[in-house]
């Protein structure tokens, strides 16, 4: 099991965890002190109990929702799957395919443009294009 | 150079970065309804590019990568 964060996964569960956390109903927030979610139970029962802070029951079925999300996603963050027929570079191909169909000028007009832009450089960190400048200086300063 | 750059981000981040929260959980409603992940992402990215499709044919290359990694923000119908 590889737990490995990429950059920009971080955009995926925002969403997600935000929809959890502002649900009108409290008890699916778990601010209400009722039932706790599942894991927490199964937390409390083994002394091993976190105090954690309101939204409890928002973290944990984000959670479980965003691991979902990342088995459909997951082969486009994965950079040795990167020039298969799996990773991103493919999608990016299919996307441009459909646009070659549907727009030939546009898409034309987008391949000579965007090979002329000096992006070679950036190329080496694809995956730092994620989260354009924050990620990436991150990632730097480290 | 790969000139599929532009959909990068798009693709991989599900264009959450894309438009205001609001209008994020809007679009994925639609994503996630889509039972054949993710062409409805594609097509979107496509109609993302008509959008911008005049500054896009009117922008200096240089320009064109900004256009098209940070597109206007548009409200999502």
């Amino acid at each position: 099991m590889h737990r490995v964060i990429f950059a920009g996964m971080n955009e995926i569960l925002a969403p997600i965890y935000y929809i959890f956390a502002t649900d009108p109903t409290a008890y699916y927030r778990g601010t209400d002190g009722g039932t706790p979610s599942v894991e927490r139970q199964y937390r409390s029962q083994s002394s091993l109990c976190v105090s954690r802070g309101d939204a409890a029951n928002a973290e944990d079925d984000a959670f479980f929702c965003f691991t979902n999300v990342m088995v459909e996603i997951r082969d486009n963050f994965c950079k040795t799957l990167d020039h298969s027929d799996l990773g991103i570079t493919a999608t990016m191909r299919k996307c441009n395919m459909i646009l070659k169909r549907i727009d030939p000028p546009l898409w034309e007009h987008l391949v000579r443009r965007l090979c002329a832009f000096c992006v070679a450089r950036t190329y080496t960190h694809i995956h730092g294009l994620l989260t354009l400048f924050a990620a990436w200086c991150r990632s730097h300063k480290e | 150079m790969n000139p599929q750059f532009y959909s990068f981000r798009w693709i991989t981040l599900l264009l959450s970065q894309e438009f205001d929260l609001p209008d994020v959980l809007r679009l994925w409603d639609a994503l996630f309804a889509d039972a054949e992940r993710f062409n409805l992402l594609y097509y979107c990215c496509m109609a993302m590019l008509q959008y911008v499709r005049s500054h896009c044919r009117a922008t200096p290359h240089c320009r064109v990568a900004l256009l098209t990694t940070r597109t206007e923000k548009c409200a999502v119908a």
